[in-house]
């Protein structure tokens, strides 16, 4: 009589930490299958450093997500805070502090407007992320002449990123910490309580005495200076900044945020879920390198993860529903019995 | 387009549902319910929640298959139909009516009969034609033009009855019609189903107010955990009996308990003066352990002072003293830092975060009674909580959204209850509550009150503002226009107070 709920209160719990399992699993097969290339402490270390940029933007396109948004203009964002910081430094022959403060200035702007638009104005999140995406890739074409900037210069502009300390190079520290402190402060503080609370029911939230057109505001420009850290060590990394128009950095950082979401807190964004998911990713997409894969897999494979989790995605949240159900079906059936008995 | 039913046998029954059962993944919703529903007859549908009444409805409208048993209407089956597709002979009156609100009437009938055309294009005068005909049907007198989001709930219903009718539906559920709607709407509703009734449409009605049941139906089934705890005829029963059926057990619908209030205490609220877009200038103040009732009809305007006291709807002109402090609502933020809780009526839209769980749903803004704890002992507390306020099941880790309507509200009550609060705005704590649920909602009322929190009771439930209130307040268009002491709390005086024209204390 009651097998269905267990197992489907196992299906939930087991999907918890599949995703994890999924990451360990990927690991070790590319590593047996290349443990020359694929299975070594630095292939693992760059692998973790190469992508912080790319989680930075993920984490950027997870937060609106909690509160209920999203925003399709991550990705540019990035892109401008990365052209605008070697820029500065190359062609203004700014110092590295200021061209990283006006980076971070530009990243926060284009996410306060998104904000405003948004969450005082009530216009739909997709036309207004999808055009601002669109008015800061002009800005950044404009700025750069569509033309790759490089950099020959200081030995500072790449310091930072290319620098390592107990053997680990500095963005995996960075990206680590940044990682941590969201965690902690969505899953652990009242504030991350209130953002969910905010996109779970933004009246009953506001009833409640959150005041949640201050909270959104503030997500949308947390995530676009992530964006913008991701794009600045993006830039300092390769000590040169393209003004990529292809939007290569958002589809991945979807997918990291969606398939994040059937993992830990099935049915939620979150966090820990995002940074799994985007390694997950490049774990893959790096050992499909390495056994040379052409240029069109990469895009074809984050497409296709984002199909999957988003479907995903659903499905725990219905998982979670069905369970849910059953238990209450059979509460009502053990309510059914003491009644005869009684 | 009359509203008779085409009768497929001969004295067949409009509806006979013989031993159905359902089961999902094992477990039993329904144990073998048998009943008949007599052409031209109103069949009432009552039960708690969770009680199998919308798995059997979704049996009866066709949504889902029985595992056992059989559903015949009018000796034939069930045409199964999308709401109010021309094809089925059952109509599912939804609790959401179902309408497209940006459309017009002529519109959201001419979707489910068909759009008369000429030249292959739409004849708008002939659609307009067949919409006034559908709406006669059930004596609606109002432009077929207008869109439906003009209408009030209670015309909103009536078009759905008239499109179903005039799609030759042969037996309409009716889920909840006179949820959130005023004694007056509700009365008129009421009156139209029973000359529909007159005319040969049979419908089975669900309900959860008794006096509603009583006062329309002519035989009534009673579910209980999946089985007909029994099917009685009106007349030959009373409310209490179809309470104790529901429950299963003798309930008690006491008063509650007199106390005296000292008028010279300080009121914990007092409004000398609050207006607002078509509310006021009202005037009113609560001592502490204060149950004030207001009442009206569903447009009197009761039902927003909760959204102007918690500073979500803008006041025009606000005089009011908390503890003798002045407070002007300007934010639910605010109105919460000065000691003000907010139970809204849509509980769904405005009071639960329904994927989120129940821990998290007592402390929404991520606070435990105004400290910031760790999360093993919110857990606890919440544990606790949900203990006192007999939620079922008493599980903070439980998703909102597993829940039962009642076992909800005891969550959103509890959410301010628990709190340090020191004024309680309730707006109709128990609409689509079931009887069990709403004597626990009623203890937690009087619990607050016992600790000397006052308590706001915007409620169009006249039984329950005479059961609950010390005192009431009756408001017609946004004015207050009768205030009545402990000793003249009656639903029946309510309901007269709320809908005369001159009033006369």
């Amino acid at each position: 009589m009651t097998v269905a709920r267990p197992r489907e209160g196992f299906a939930v719990q087991a999907g918890k930490y599949s995703l994890l399992v999924v990451f360990v699993l990927v690991l070790i097969i590319f590593s047996l299958l290349k443990p020359s290339s694929y299975g070594t402490v630095s292939n693992f270390k760059s692998l973790l450093a190469i992508n912080i940029p790319g989680l930075f933007v993920a984490l950027a396109a997870t937060l609106p997500f909690i509160v209920g948004e999203f925003d399709l203009s991550v990705a540019n964002v990035a892109i401008l805070s990365e052209v605008l910081f070697v820029g500065l430094i190359e062609l203004q022959h700014l110092n590295v502090f200021l061209a990283i403060a006006i980076a971070l200035v530009a990243a926060a702007a284009v996410g306060l407007i998104n904000g405003i638009a948004i969450a005082v104005f009530r216009f739909s999140s997709f036309i207004v992320t999808l055009a601002m995406a669109s008015l800061v890739a002009g800005i950044f074409l404009a700025y750069t002449g569509a033309q790759t900037i490089y950099s020959i210069a200081p030995h500072s502009m790449t310091a930072f990123t290319r620098s390592s300390l107990w053997g680990i190079q500095l963005p995996i520290f960075y990206g680590i910490f940044v990682t941590i402190v969201l965690a902690l402060v969505l899953g652990r503080t009242p504030l991350g309580r209130r953002m969910y609370a905010t996109g779970s029911n933004q009246r009953a939230a506001l009833l409640t005495g959150i005041p949640t057109r201050r909270y959104v505001i503030w997500t949308f420009v947390v995530g676009a200076l992530l964006a913008g850290c991701g794009g600045i060590l993006l830039g300092s990394t390769l000590g040169s900044a393209a003004p990529d128009t292809s939007g290569g950095l958002l589809i991945p950082a979807f997918a990291g945020a969606f398939l994040g979401a059937t993992a830990f807190m099935p049915g939620r964004f979150n966090i820990p879920g995002t940074f799994v998911a985007v390694y997950l990713v490049a774990a893959v997409l790096t050992g499909l390198d390495q056994f040379g894969a052409a240029q069109w897999v990469a895009p074809a494979f984050e497409g296709a993860i984002l199909f999957v989790a988003v479907i995903l995605q659903t499905w725990t949240t219905r998982a979670r529903a069905r369970a849910a159900a059953a238990s209450r079906l059979k509460e009502l059936n053990e309510l059914q019995s003491a009644d005869n008995q009684s | 387009m009359s509203g008779a039913p085409i009768s497929s046998e001969i004295g067949a029954p409009a509806l006979r549902v013989t031993n159905v059962e359902k089961v999902y993944g094992g477990e039993v919703a329904l144990g073998g319910v048998s009943f008949d529903v007599a052409p031209g007859e109103i069949h009432g549908l009552l039960g708690a929640n969770g009680a199998g009444k919308s798995t059997l409805i979704r049996i009866i409208s066709g949504a889902e298959a029985p595992n056992g048993g059989s559903v015949e209407i009018f000796g034939g089956p069930i045409r199964t139909s999308g709401t109010g597709s021309d094809k089925g002979n059952v109509a599912h009156i939804h609790q959401d009516r179902a309408l497209a609100p940006t459309l017009s009437v002529t519109d959201n009938i001419a979707m489910s009969i068909g759009f008369p055309t000429r030249f292959k294009f739409v004849d708008r005068r002939r659609a307009d034609e067949q919409a006034r005909a559908a709406l006669e049907s059930v004596g609606l007198d109002i432009d077929p033009r207008k869109l439906v989001a003009e209408l009030s709930i209670a015309e909103q219903t009536l078009v759905a009855i008239a499109r179903a009718l005039a799609s030759n539906a042969q037996l309409i559920l009716l889920d909840e019609p006179t949820a959130n709607l005023g004694a007056d709407d509700r009365l008129r509703l009421l009156e139209r189903l029973k000359t529909l009734s007159r005319q040969g449409v049979a419908s089975l009605l669900i309900t959860h107010s008794l006096s509603e049941a009583m006062s329309v139906c002519d035989n009534i089934t009673v579910l209980r955990n999946g089985l007909v705890a029994e099917t009685v005829a009106v007349s030959s029963t009373d409310e209490n009996a179809l309470a104790e059926l529901i429950v299963g057990r003798s309930i008690v619908t006491e008063r509650t308990n007199e106390r005296s209030f000292d008028p010279a205490t300080t009121p914990r609220i007092e409004v000398r003066n609050l207006q607002a877009a078509g509310i006021g200038p009202l005037k009113f103040s609560l001592a502490p352990g204060e149950i004030l009732g207001i009442t009206g009809l569903a447009d009197s305007g009761h039902q927003l002072l909760g959204e102007l006291l918690f500073g979500s709807l803008p006041c025009s002109d606000v005089d009011v003293l908390v503890d003798g402090e002045p407070y002007v609502p300007t934010t639910p933020r605010e109105a919460r830092n000065r000691g003000l809780g907010y139970v809204p009526g849509d509980r769904l839209r405005d009071g639960l975060a329904i994927d989120l769980t129940l821990d998290e749903n007592l402390f929404l803004d991520g606070m435990v009674y105004g400290e910031r704890v760790s999360r093993k002992k919110e857990r606890a507390q919440a544990s606790e909580a949900l203990r006192t306020a007999s939620v079922k099941p008493p599980i903070p880790e439980a998703v909102m959204s597993t829940l039962s309507g009642g076992n909800m509200q005891k969550v959103l009550v509890a959410k301010w209850l628990f709190s340090t609060q020191k004024i309680l705005i309730l707006s109709e704590p128990t609409v689509g509550v079931d009887i069990g649920a709403r004597g626990e909602i009623y203890r937690l009322v009087r619990e607050a009150r016992e600790k000397g929190i006052a308590v706001i009771l915007a409620s169009s439930d006249v039984d329950e503002v005479s059961i609950l209130a010390d005192r009431a307040l009756v408001m017609q268009d946004g004015r207050v226009v009768a205030e009545v002491t402990r000793e003249g709390l009656t639903p029946g005086r309510l309901t007269a107070l709320s809908s005369s024209a001159s009033v006369t204390n």
